[in-house]
C-alpha cells in the first residue's frame, strides 16, 4: 500500500465514494484483526472491535481529519480500542477474583507492532497465491507443524512429492517477501 | 500468542550477511549455508536474540492461520448489519423530528389563520345616509357625514368604530359580542337594535336602545339598558340614564318626524339633528311655541315652508346655519 494510494482512497472517502469504503476494509481489515491480536484481544473480540472502527470510519468519513494518513488512522483507532478493551477486561476479571497476567498493551510499541503486522500479511498474501496443492502441503508442514512424512501419508502422496512442494513454496515465498523483508529488516534497523 | 521480541533492542549485525539470513530462516539454505549460521548464532547471546526475532517474524504460523481464519464477508456483512441499526435508528429519530415539526408548523398555521388573523380595518364614510352590511350580517345605517371602522372580518368579538351617528341592527351570536367603540365609550350587546350618537359641535353623545340589551361604558361608568331607555353623556361627562321620551331619535334614518305640543327650540333640535344642519333663533321667546304636526320623508325645505307659514318665520342660510327671525304662536 503506497502513501499515494492511501491518499487517493482518503480522499474518495471524504467525497462519500461508497466503493472506496469498501475497498479500504478489504484492504486493512484482517491486517487490523491480526494487530489487535497482538495485544492480547482474541479472535472475536478482535473481529468485532476493528468492526467498530469502520462503522465509526464510515459515520465520520466526512468528517474525520487524518493527520497522517488513513492507514495510520485506522491502526490508531484499533490501538486504542485494544486499550479499552483491555482495561474493562481487566477490571472485569479482577471483579471474579482472578489475576490477569497480560502485560499492559499500553507499554507495547505499537509501530512496531503495525510492522510486524504488515510483513505477516505480505507473507500471507504470498502463500495464498501458491498452486492450491503447494499451498495445502506448505499450511500442513509450517502451520500445523506436520513432518513431511505424516503429510505424504495424509495426502496420499509420496515424502519425495512433499519435499518439492514445499521447496517451490519457499522458493515462491523467497522471491515475493524477500525484497520486502530485507526492507524491514534494513529499515528498523536503520532507525535504531 | 508468540512471544514478541521488541525490534529496538536489536542491532543489525555485520558479521553476517541478510541474505544468508534470510535464507536460513526461510529453509532455502543449504547445508553448508545453515551450518555457517548456527555457528554464528552460538558466537554471542545477541546474536541468537537475532534469529530468534526473525523468526517469530518469518514463522509466526498462528498469524498465519488467523489471517486464513478470518472470514472477510461474513465481517463486512457485521459492519453493514452495524451500520444497519445506527442508520435506521438515525432515520427513525429523522422522521420523529420532522413530524413533529411538520405538527408544530400546521397547529401554528392554523391558529394563525383561525384564531389570531390579524384584523384588517375598512374605513367607511357616509356621503349620504348610507345602511351597511357587516361581515356577520349585522345592518347599520350610517347618518350622512358619520363614519364607520370595521374590519373586514371578525375575530373573537364584532367590534366596530363610529363617529357620527348610527342605527345598528346587531346579528344575534351569544359568543362574539359586538362592540361599539365611540368617544372612548363602549356599547356592548349581544342581539340588539339601538341607535348611537357621537358627540358633535351641536349635540351631545346619545345612545337609544330600541330593543334587547346592551351595556354601555364610559371611562368612567358602566349602565345597562332596556328597551326604550336613552343613556347620554351629561354635564361632567356622567352618564345620564332616562326613558327615551324623544319619539325623533331615528328621524335622521326614517325621514319622519313627529311634534305633539313641543316647543320650537325642541323641534328645531331634532330637525337640525335628522338633517345635519343648525338653527339659530334670533326671537328667544319663540322657542317656547308648540307645534303639532307630522311630516313623513318631506326634506328639510318643504318643512321650513311650511313653519314659515305657520308661525310667519323667515330662514336665512348662513353657510350650514339657519337664522331664524321672526315667529309668533299661533
Amino acid at each position: 500500500m503506497s502513501n499515494t494510494q492511501d491518499a487517493a482512497l482518503q480522499q474518495r472517502l471524504a467525497q462519500g465514494d461508497e466503493s472506496a469504503f469498501r475497498e479500504v476494509f478489504d484492504l486493512y481489515f484482517k491486517g487490523l484483526v491480526l494487530f489487535a491480536t497482538k495485544y492480547s484481544v482474541d479472535k472475536e473480540a478482535a473481529e468485532d472491535l476493528v468492526q467498530d472502527v469502520f462503522v465509526r470510519l464510515y459515520e465520520q468519513k466526512s468528517k474525520i481529519q487524518f493527520h497522517t494518513s488513513l492507514k495510520s488512522f485506522l491502526f490508531q483507532s484499533v490501538r486504542n480500542r485494544c486499550i479499552d478493551y483491555w482495561r474493562s477486561h481487566k477490571v472485569r476479571e479482577r471483579h471474579h477474583g482472578e489475576i490477569l497476567l497480560t502485560t499492559n498493551p499500553e507499554t507495547l510499541d505499537s509501530q512496531e507492532l503495525m510492522l510486524q503486522t504488515e510483513l505477516e500479511e505480505k507473507v500471507f498474501e504470498a502463500i495464498r497465491q501458491l498452486p492450491e496443492q503447494c499451498q495445502l502441503i506448505f499450511k500442513m508442514n509450517r502451520f500445523e507443524g506436520k513432518k513431511n512424512q505424516e503429510i505424504a501419508d495424509e495426502l496420499n502422496i509420496s515424502k519425495r512429492t512433499v519435499e518439492t512442494q514445499i521447496s517451490k513454496a519457499l522458493k515462491r515465498l523467497r522471491e515475493e517477501v524477500y525484497p520486502y523483508l530485507k526492507a524491514i529488516i534494513v529499515l528498523v534497523c536503520w532507525w535504531f | 500468542m508468540p512471544r514478541v521480541i521488541p525490534m529496538k533492542s536489536m542491532k543489525e549485525p555485520k558479521d553476517i550477511s541478510q541474505e544468508l539470513l534470510l535464507k536460513y530462516l526461510s529453509g532455502t539454505a543449504s547445508e553448508k549455508e545453515n551450518r555457517e549460521v548456527r555457528e554464528w548464532m552460538s558466537l554471542a547471546p545477541e546474536n541468537r536474540d537475532y534469529i530468534d526475532h526473525l523468526q517469530s517474524l518469518w514463522a509466526n504460523a498462528q498469524s498465519y492461520s488467523l489471517l486464513d481464519s478470518i472470514d472477510l464477508e461474513e465481517n463486512w456483512q457485521a459492519v453493514q448489519s452495524k451500520l444497519g441499526k445506527r442508520t435506521t435508528y438515525k432515520k427513525q429519530l429523522f422522521w420523529k423530528i420532522a413530524a413533529t415539526l411538520v405538527f408544530f408548523l400546521t397547529a401554528a398555521f392554523l391558529i394563525k389563520t383561525f384564531v389570531y388573523r390579524p384584523l384588517e380595518w375598512q374605513e367607511f364614510e357616509a356621503s349620504e345616509q348610507t345602511t351597511l352590511t357587516l361581515p356577520d350580517g349585522s345592518l347599520v345605517a350610517l347618518k350622512a357625514g358619520s363614519q364607520l371602522v370595521y374590519p373586514t372580518q371578525f375575530g373573537d368579538e364584532r367590534r366596530v368604530k363610529l363617529k357620527g351617528e348610527a342605527f345598528f341592527e346587531v346579528e344575534h351570536n351569544q359568543e362574539t359580542p359586538f362592540v361599539v367603540e365611540a368617544d372612548q365609550t363602549e356599547t356592548r350587546v349581544l342581539g340588539t337594535s339601538f341607535n348611537l350618537r357621537t358627540a358633535a359641535e351641536f349635540s351631545s353623545l346619545e345612545l337609544v336602545l330600541v330593543e334587547g340589551k346592551v351595556s354601555f361604558t364610559s371611562p368612567l361608568e358602566k349602565v345597562v339598558l332596556e328597551p326604550g331607555q336613552r343613556v347620554s353623556l351629561g354635564a361632567g361627562g356622567l352618564l345620564e340614564k332616562t326613558t327615551n321620551t324623544n319619539p325623533n331619535f331615528q328621524a335622521w334614518k326614517t325621514g319622519r318626524l313627529v311634534f305633539e305640543n313641543t316647543p320650537m327650540s325642541k323641534v328645531f333640535q331634532d330637525i337640525a339633528n335628522a338633517y345635519n344642519t343648525r338653527f339659530e333663533l334670533s326671537n328667544e321667546a319663540f322657542g317656547n311655541c308648540t307645534l303639532t304636526a307630522r311630516y313623513d320623508q318631506e326634506g328639510l325645505e318643504n318643512i321650513l315652508r311650511t313653519l314659515e307659514i305657520l308661525f310667519n318665520l323667515s330662514f336665512e342660510d348662513k353657510q350650514g346655519t339657519y337664522m331664524v327671525s321672526g315667529g309668533s304662536c299661533q
